[in-house]
């Protein structure tokens, strides 16, 4: 043992100062698994330990430290970030997966079991990281690694590793709550080969798209990831079950993502109008080619988007956006101070207006 | 080397101080020593214990310092010489029943307390010093200052006590409990011991037995009478002495061990010539005349002992009855500042309070001494008090931590003293946050889980070892229980007085002479008096955390036990080979990088791991390493790998 300073601030207390104490953790994981000091437990982000580390991974690939939206859009898309509705879009449309029983067992179409069985099924990836119902895990900063591959009868939410259609069936239905997707990655073996398909709330994959832009050291290599499925996220998020209170996380409230913009491809409900159905964003040349795989392989059916719901999802997407800037104006009272939000003038003078 | 019981008057034996009053028990026939283990004192029973079978003698490890005290004098009432050896918190675990043997003696047996007082606490929570209970109690005193000492003022003890009707307390300090010296054997006692409790009822005449306190004030008034004996026999004994010229220029007054740091000090500055030493082997009640006479030696005198200003006390009280036609003396000591008056004695102290005392310059050594010394010092890695490789304790630590922060209410846990009380320091990850005698952990909880109404909601988790458990827990439980207090009561359970050397305890089936004893069943003993139980493998991290936090959640009210069993990993490894064999993948450390940040050695700190500087890496220490394999499972990169033998 040794005695710690504590002059300097080390990275898990900036975290903590200056997003968790803030009200800004959206509690995506992306912090948590692989880090011993840090533990991702009922709605919350705890320390465990004082880490002395300056810099940090914790704090670079939080979703709510500063980002520059520009170099990230630059970094996936080739294109500066422009703040319009949905984002990068190579193409919007209906889908719902063809299997029967995905479609019985998901929330919407199972677009996202349809694409990612595909992925298996293809080799595209090896293993996805989905969300999953297991034991109410402790974490304890020693579990980092143990990434969970069973369920059980107590529904929590965490990451897994699904290889097998059958393991994605099982995850089916998780639906919208905040999971530990991220924090399974970090616990993956730094040396690991396996391609991995991830799919998360926007909130992670606006970590992910860091991580892309900057890849972190001493964790699995970011080239392993080949697959980045997004679901779209309004702000409601509720306890882990087991929490008889529902509320709503005030990090959410300064989210500015509703459809996972920087996603391969996203997805949402096709709304009361296309009940059973996903609203489907294909954004990057990844995301493309795997639905066009789908297709052929007959997994899923599709159908245009009317012009009328296109322009509901742009809507509600920019108005998240323009809450967001709102939002996190009214908390620091300085329009030049957007707290993690590194967007160009002109797109923050287009979403104060 | 002939045993302790050897059978060889004359004959010379060195002996550990501790063994020295085993030895004077034996030779004044003891019958029966019962303790509670503390050092410095604990190698007293462990030694009677040894030879118990063959010397006919009763020797047990009692549940705690009182139930050992109160066995004693009942061995005594029955007329069999016993003793019971503690250190100076035994003394006050003790008090309440000894002021009661005052008002109605002890027997016919004789009955002797040794209490080993632990100077600059090197081995306790607290300093005290124990010879006062001598005196608010009416006690006899003796203080001896060799082994040889040691040794023949227990025999004598055990007369002086019959003879005045009183426990007499015999007192030493960790220096003579602890260092050796040689010992001329006296005689072993031939004769049978035979028990019988005299005071029986007697339906002709019947009366109040003598052993029978209160509530009658006369009581008091007898003890003193015969504790007013006691200066008449000590005028006369050969354990006061004077050593020096007539008429020095300073007389010091001394006792204990301390009468060697004298003796030292004035060799070492030349002053045999000018300085004499008067020993004090009883120092309460004090033999008046003969201090008289000594303090007529000398206008100066100054007073060497270990703690408080007993004597000097005494001997100042005593001098201000003197008439004021008698010379002035001036008085140095603790109440001038020339001995401290907290903290070991040494020759190097007393030398400079000497020299003071004296005006002469002293320098003990020159100062570029020092200046090499502080050099040297800094050769020395800086090591926190820790926990021994594979300690459960290290484990169970680990899981409160976590267990506590994952709660996120600003819990802590209170203690007491054990090998977990270093859970105070970096070992236990500062965990410990009140830490006082025994039992002490769980009676705080006691208070602090009933503080709903004034808005208290931070979690308590009370901790205890299982010898502590047994000592001074089980009150305080049921009062949790019954009073409704709010707090998890976690033990530790070790199967062992590990702190103090392994002595037995009710609970591990063994008992002081290494026979077979029934084991008491704390979980039952627990559930019955209404606590939820839980039992945990603090190996197992992630359930004795999950449990914990359960636990911690869990708002209804009453005490909540969970024990953390695991055997005292120093006690496994005499028994038995290590279970794994580990070693640190470098491929996978990832040292101080983010990910770990030297999570193992930085922070979860068994001294079984150790940083390889030129790789930035964690290795094990095999030397060291237990193979216990609890390092394995808060490796946040999965690099300690454990492989079973």
């Amino acid at each position: 043992m040794e005695a710690t300073a504590s002059i300097e601030l080390y990275t898990p207390q900036k975290l903590r100062q200056e997003v968790i104490d803030e009200g800004l953790c959206p509690f995506c994981g992306g912090c948590a698994g692989g880090c011993p000091y840090l533990a991702q437990y009922k709605g919350r982000i705890v320390q465990l330990d004082c880490c002395t580390l300056s810099e940090g991974n914790c704090y670079q690939y939080c979703p709510r430290t500063y980002t520059d939206m520009d170099a990230v859009s630059q970094k996936i898309f080739g294109v500066p970030f422009s703040g319009d509705g949905i984002g990068v879009a190579r193409e919007v449309f209906l889908a719902r997966s063809t299997d029967a029983e995905t479609r019985e067992k998901s929330q919407d179409g199972g677009v996202v079991t349809a694409l990612l069985s595909v992925a298996l099924a293809e080799g595209i990836i090896d293993a996805a990281i989905v969300t999953g119902m297991s034991n109410n895990e402790t974490p304890a900063g020693f579990l980092a690694r143990n990434v969970v591959t069973g369920m059980s009868d107590d529904k929590t939410p965490v990451g897994l590793l699904a290889r097998k259609k059958e393991g994605l069936l099982q995850c089916i239905g998780a639906g919208y709550e905040t999971t530990r997707v991220l924090s399974a990655l970090n616990s993956i073996p730094k040396e690991s080969t396996e391609k991995l398909g991830i799919i998360g709330l926007p909130c992670q994959v606006a970590s992910m798209s860091k991580r892309k832009l900057s890849p972190p050291e001493n964790r699995v290599n970011m080239d392993n990831v080949k697959l980045v499925l997004g679901l779209f996220c309004a702000t409601k998020r509720w306890l882990e079950p087991g929490e008889d209170r529902q509320y709503i996380n005030e990090a959410c409230s300064y989210c500015w993502d509703l459809t996972a913009e920087f996603a391969d491809i996203s997805v949402g409900s096709g709304r009361a109008k296309f009940k059973d159905w996903n609203t489907v964003i294909v954004r990057t040349k990844a995301g493309a080619e795997l639905i066009d795989i789908a297709k052929a392989k007959g997994a899923l059916e599709t159908q245009p988007i009317p012009d009328d719901s296109l322009a509901v999802e742009k809507k509600a997407s920019l108005d998240k956006k323009k809450r967001a800037v709102k939002n996190i104006t009214a908390k620091t009272g300085d329009r030049k101070n957007l707290l993690y939000l590194g967007l160009s003038e002109a797109v923050v003078d287009k979403l104060l207006t | 080397m002939p045993g302790i019981n050897a059978d060889a008057p004359g004959s010379v034996q060195l002996l550990m101080g501790n063994e020295a009053f085993a030895r004077g028990a034996l030779e004044a026939g003891v019958g029966f020593a019962a303790s509670y283990p503390g050092t410095p004192a604990s190698e007293i029973l462990s030694t009677l214990a040894s030879v118990a079978k063959k010397m006919n003698l009763h020797a047990e490890w009692s549940t705690n310092e009182i139930v050992a005290m109160e066995a004693a004098a009942g061995a005594s009432f029955a007329g069999i010489p016993a003793i019971s050896g503690m250190k100076q918190n035994g003394i006050n675990v003790v008090s309440d029943f000894l002021v009661n043997t005052g008002m109605t003696g002890i027997g016919k047996g004789g009955l002797v307390v040794v209490v080993g007082d632990d100077p600059s606490a090197i081995s306790s929570s607290n300093e005290q010093d124990s010879r006062w209970i001598c005196r608010w109690m009416d006690m006899p005193l003796l203080e001896p200052s060799t082994a040889q000492e040691a040794k023949d003022m227990v025999k004598w003890a055990f007369e002086l006590s019959r003879e005045l009707d009183i426990a007499c307390v015999v007192r030493e300090t960790t220096r003579l409990a602890h260092t050796r010296g040689n010992v001329e054997l006296g005689e072993l006692p031939k004769t049978e011991k035979k028990a019988y409790f005299p005071d029986t009822w007697n339906m002709c005449q019947p009366a109040r037995s003598n052993f029978t306190a209160g509530p009658f004030g006369i009581l008091h008034y007898q003890l003193q009478q015969r504790l007013a004996k006691a200066p008449a026999i000590f005028e006369a004994s050969p354990f006061n002495h004077y050593a020096g010229p007539d008429k020095p220029e300073l007389l010091i007054i001394t006792s204990g061990i301390c009468r060697l740091f004298s003796t030292e000090a004035v060799e070492r500055l030349g002053l045999q010539d000018r300085v004499g030493i008067f020993k004090l082997g009883t120092s309460w009640p004090l033999p008046e005349k003969l201090v008289e006479k000594q303090l007529s030696r000398a206008q100066k005198v100054l007073f060497v002992e270990e703690i408080n200003p007993f004597i000097e006390g005494s001997v100042m009280e005593l001098a201000a009855s003197f008439p004021a036609t008698k010379p002035h003396i001036d008085f140095y000591g603790k109440r001038t500042g020339h001995i401290t008056l907290f903290g070991e004695q040494n020759t190097d102290l007393v030398t400079g309070a000497l020299a003071k005392v004296m005006g002469i310059t002293y320098q003990a050594r020159d100062a570029q001494y020092d200046k090499e010394l502080k050099e040297a010092a800094k050769m020395v890695p800086p090591r926190s008090i820790n926990f021994c490789a594979g300690c459960p304790e290290r484990a169970a630590y680990w899981a409160i931590k976590d267990a506590l922060t994952l709660d996120g209410r600003n819990g802590f846990a209170t203690g007491d003293i054990g090998c977990y009380s270093m859970g105070f320091a970096a070992g236990g990850y500062f965990q410990e946050r009140t830490m006082h005698c025994m039992g002490a952990g769980i009676g705080v909880a006691n208070g602090l889980g009933n503080l709903k109404q004034f808005g208290f909601t931070q979690p308590v988790i009370a901790m205890a070892g299982d010898s502590t458990f047994f000592h001074a827990c089980i009150p305080a439980l049921i009062n949790g229980v019954y009073n409704q207090a709010n707090f998890i009561f976690l033990i530790f359970d070790n199967s062992a007085t590990a702190m103090t050397g392994f002595q037995p305890h009710p609970g591990v089936g063994k008992d002081a002479t290494g026979e077979q004893a029934p084991a008491v069943d704390m979980e039952a003993l627990c559930r019955s008096l209404g606590a939820k139980v839980e039992v945990c493998d603090p190996f197992d991290l992630k359930n004795s955390t999950a449990t914990l936090v359960r636990l911690l959640a869990d708002e209804k009210p009453g005490a909540k036990v969970v024990i953390m069993r695991r055997v005292c990993e120093l006690v496994r490894g005499r028994r038995e080979k290590a279970p794994y064999k580990m070693h640190v993948d470098p491929d996978r450390c990832v040292g101080d990088d983010c990910g770990c940040k030297r999570l193992c050695i930085r922070l979860f700190g068994c001294p079984g791991l150790m940083w390889d500087k030129e790789a930035g890496k964690a290795k094990i220490d095999e030397a060291i390493c237990t193979g216990c394999g609890v390092c394995t499972d808060i490796c946040p990169q999965g690099a300690i790998i454990k492989e079973a033998v």
